[in-house]
């Protein structure tokens, strides 16, 4: 299959430099203290963050700084074959372990002793770059329950197919065999959270696959920010907090 | 028996009916001190002197003051702070609470409140039936599910927070106790105005509002829940005042009790939170 065509645009389109278009809703889930849908293109995310709250296992309590967890999972109908996958999803609980660790590292856990974060990320329509939009949809969760943090976090994959370096691969790119790299950024402080690979490449295409993730991951972060903004706007306008003083 | 209604939500809707209708509202919406995480505090001048409150923190290349939260920037002298809107209820001492018994431990009973660390009720801290004074023993500790059992809805006072975040609470008084005969509504906390009184005749405050409208007719309960939702639904502040408001929409609508989270209802009601506000405003001009 060709992935780049002659005039150097991607089977749904794109630019190889071009991520798809992002959309994002704040507060979807009542019941959560934080929650967001993110959606790239075609992969639609749910998040649910519960806390910080008291430990539920006090034996973990950690005195210290916060607990973080994570459970990812896909559902049934997110593919387009259905499929029922058990709680020993190794994949699943990799990509949890993923998102974890690299939230946590965004937040100021150590303001929040004693307690526990739990997010929860959903997929519900999977097309290809779910780990990332897990990571963004998570980090505006984080963001709508309060939750102090140290930067503003966006991540994005990049891959390499047909000599070209593609943004965003989309589910039929993400099986063209090349590699892809996802990667997770704090935009403001210029840190590299998350970077993973599953293949082998080298180091030429390794380091213009991981700049143009680096790219995608600022034009996210670009839109996180307009979000939240908006979001905060919206209800300091219900509830008149932000007066100016005049 | 009427057929079960089902109510299919759509949830942009409250978004875009606030929107719409508070936006033509005497605007007292400053966004230059909206911030998102990450983004620089510009302090102008007096960076130097600044001190950091809550949600804020120090870039250490920089020395940059830069926000940790999502919110909206306040400044009371030297003091910054960013302020969200939406965060599990933070305790103040003297806060009346409503909360479910999680569980009993020891001589103390663990409420649910919805905030970030636990709450307890100590024994010692709640009048025995009978009110009678004095020490209490072991026999009392066995008693203790008999006074309130797992799942009661109190209502109580926060009588210190911990310095690690816990709350001590007490229920010292005859206004505090078991509720019964209500419904539990929870609304985000941040909503609840801090009041001089909270149990008023549509009572309630902390996280968990409860409306146990004491005695109240078993409709006018449900109406009552329901101008609570819609409120909360459409993240307006609560009080006294603003749930008799909703009320009167209601009323005024002739929405009946279970169509008030309806989009005409929750429409409707904004208007009349637009236009109480372009009232205030001008009374405030003159």
């Amino acid at each position: 299959m060709e992935y780049v065509n002659t005039v150097g645009l991607r089977l749904d389109g794109r630019r190889p430099n071009e991520i798809r278009q992002l959309r994002a809703e704040m507060s979807t889930l009542a019941s959560a203290d934080g929650s967001a849908t993110f959606e790239m293109g075609n992969t639609k995310v749910l998040a649910a963050v519960y806390g910080p709250r008291e430990a539920s296992n006090r034996a973990q309590t950690d005195t210290s700084k916060a607990t973080v967890r994570c459970e990812y999972s896909m559902a049934a109908f997110s593919s387009g074959e259905r499929r029922r996958r058990g709680k020993s999803d190794r994949r699943a609980t990799e990509t949890s372990l993923a998102i974890a660790n690299t939230l946590e590292q965004n937040i100021l856990t150590e303001l929040l002793p004693r307690t526990q974060i739990d997010i929860y990320v959903q997929v519900l329509q999977a097309d290809g770059g779910m780990r990332c939009a897990a990571i963004n949809a998570a980090f505006l969760a984080l963001a709508d329950a309060g939750v102090p943090m140290r930067d503003s976090v966006a991540a994005c994959a990049a891959g390499y197919l047909d000599g070209t370096a593609l943004l965003d691969l989309n589910y039929t790119e993400d099986g063209g065999g090349g590699p892809e790299v996802a990667v997770a950024l704090q935009t403001g402080l210029h840190q590299v959270l998350m970077l993973q690979t599953d293949s082998k490449l080298s180091m030429e295409v390794f380091e213009e696959v991981v700049e143009l993730a680096s790219n995608g991951c600022r034009a996210v972060a670009e839109f996180l920010r307009t979000t939240l903004l908006a979001h905060v706007g919206r209800l300091s306008l219900a509830t008149s907090i932000a007066k100016s003083e005049a | 028996m009427s057929a079960i209604r089902v109510q299919r939500l759509d949830v942009a809707a409250p978004r875009t009916i606030l929107e719409a209708g508070l936006a033509e509202a005497p605007s007292n919406l400053d966004s230059t001190r909206i911030v998102s995480i990450g983004d620089e505090l510009d302090m102008g001048t007096d960076q130097e002197s600044i001190l950091r409150g809550h949600g804020t923190q120090t870039r250490a290349e920089t020395g940059a003051l830069v926000a940790s939260v999502a919110g909206v920037v306040e400044r009371v002298d030297q003091l910054v702070t960013v302020k969200t809107l939406r965060t599990r209820y933070v305790a103040e001492v003297g806060d009346v609470v409503v909360g479910r018994v999680a569980e009993i431990v020891g001589k103390r009973w663990r409420l649910d409140l919805g905030s970030r660390h636990e709450a307890t009720l100590l024994l010692s801290a709640v009048d025995l039936p009978g009110g009678i004074q004095r020490r209490r023993t072991a026999e009392d500790e066995l008693t203790m599910r008999a006074v309130f059992p797992e799942g009661t809805v109190l209502a109580v006072e926060v009588q210190s927070v911990h310095a690690d975040g816990g709350l001590a609470l007490h229920a010292r008084s005859a206004r505090y106790g078991a509720l019964a005969g209500g419904t539990l509504v929870a609304v985000p906390g941040a909503l609840v105005r801090r009041q001089a009184r909270h149990f008023q005749r549509l009572d309630g405050r902390g996280v968990d509002l409860i409306l146990g409208c004491n005695g109240g007719e078993r409709q006018g309960v449900a109406r009552v829940a329901q101008a609570l939702r819609a409120l909360a639904t459409l993240y307006l502040p609560i009080d006294a005042g603003s749930v008799a408001g909703a009320l009167q929409v209601a009323d005024a609508v002739g929405v009946a009790t279970p169509d008030m989270g309806s989009r005409a209802y929750l429409t409707a009601l904004v208007e009349d939170v637009a236009a109480g506000r372009v009232a205030t405003a001008a009374d405030r001009g003159q």
